[in-house]
């Protein structure tokens, strides 16, 4: 369905200012700041990272991140497996794009007015 | 079925490099590219023939959805090799679905059932993310390609 959202704005906000991750992270692994987040290669083994210097916690979509709606192939509100898209831009300048559950998307998201 | 284990061009962007530089067929315009990750198993079970990143077995964690991917000049050497140039980054994650992750699928679209399947990159060291994960692709030495 097409809806023409693509290209709009949304501020993601959390009750208790959590990030994205932080706020999916369950108890049953080691909290994000243990998690180290080393960098892979492809065909031959590369970390680029030395051991701990980037955790899991350094890569989270903190609480006031403003996303774009990305635009799909079919000009759709949501992609192939039914999450709203959003392109952010992380704490080290990446270009980052995350997929969204709806329900939590409308809970947790306010559009940005121009 | 023809398989490949290393990390290449697909068979469809082989057709589409040698038809463009011996001049018979313009080559596509300039665009983007995305990263798609696939969970099929390291050996045996990517085919080289396939034309549509949909034909692997895409990741299906909450929270994933493919990366677009900026490029270096290809080098001068032989074999030439492409790169990304920056750093890629997919997540976070906000399921756990368990399964590994073992290639990146360069796809023409960010949507699998309509990316033309350009090269399949093996991962160094296989990752199995969990809820709350990214998953980095090195810029430079991540995403390599060579003819």
């Amino acid at each position: 369905m097409a809806t023409g959202n693509a290209g709009r704005r949304f501020v993601y906000e959390h009750p208790a200012e959590a990030g994205f991750a932080e706020h999916h992270a369950d108890a049953e692994h080691a909290p994000l700041d243990e998690r180290p987040a080393d960098r892979f290669g492809t065909n031959a083994p590369m970390t680029g990272l030395a051991p701990g210097e980037l955790t899991m916690a350094d890569l989270d979509m903190p609480h006031g991140t403003v996303v774009t709606l990305r635009e799909h192939d079919d000009g759709g509100e949501h992609d192939e497996a039914g999450q709203v898209v959003g392109e952010w831009t992380d704490q080290f300048g990446t270009q980052r794009a995350t997929g969204f559950d709806p329900d939590f998307f409308a809970e947790h998201f306010t559009e940005v007015k121009e | 079925m023809a398989t490949i284990s290393a990390g290449q061009l697909m068979t469809y962007a082989e057709q589409q490099a040698l038809a463009a530089v011996f001049l018979k067929t313009q080559s596509p315009a300039a665009g983007t590219v995305y990263g798609h990750l696939l969970t099929n198993a390291t050996s045996g079970s990517v085919d080289n023939t396939w034309t549509l990143v949909s034909s692997g077995t895409v990741y299906g964690a909450s929270g994933y959805t493919p990366q677009s991917v900026a490029q270096n000049t290809p080098t001068v050497a032989s074999p030439s090799v492409i790169s990304n140039s920056a750093t890629v980054t997919w997540g976070p994650t906000s399921s756990s679905p368990g399964t590994t992750v073992n290639w990146v699928a360069v796809g023409s679209t960010s949507t699998p059932g309509t990316a033309n399947f350009i090269a399949a990159l093996l991962l160094g060291t296989p990752r199995t993310p969990v809820s709350g994960d990214s998953l980095q692709a090195a810029a430079t030495t991540g995403l390599t390609c060579q003819v």
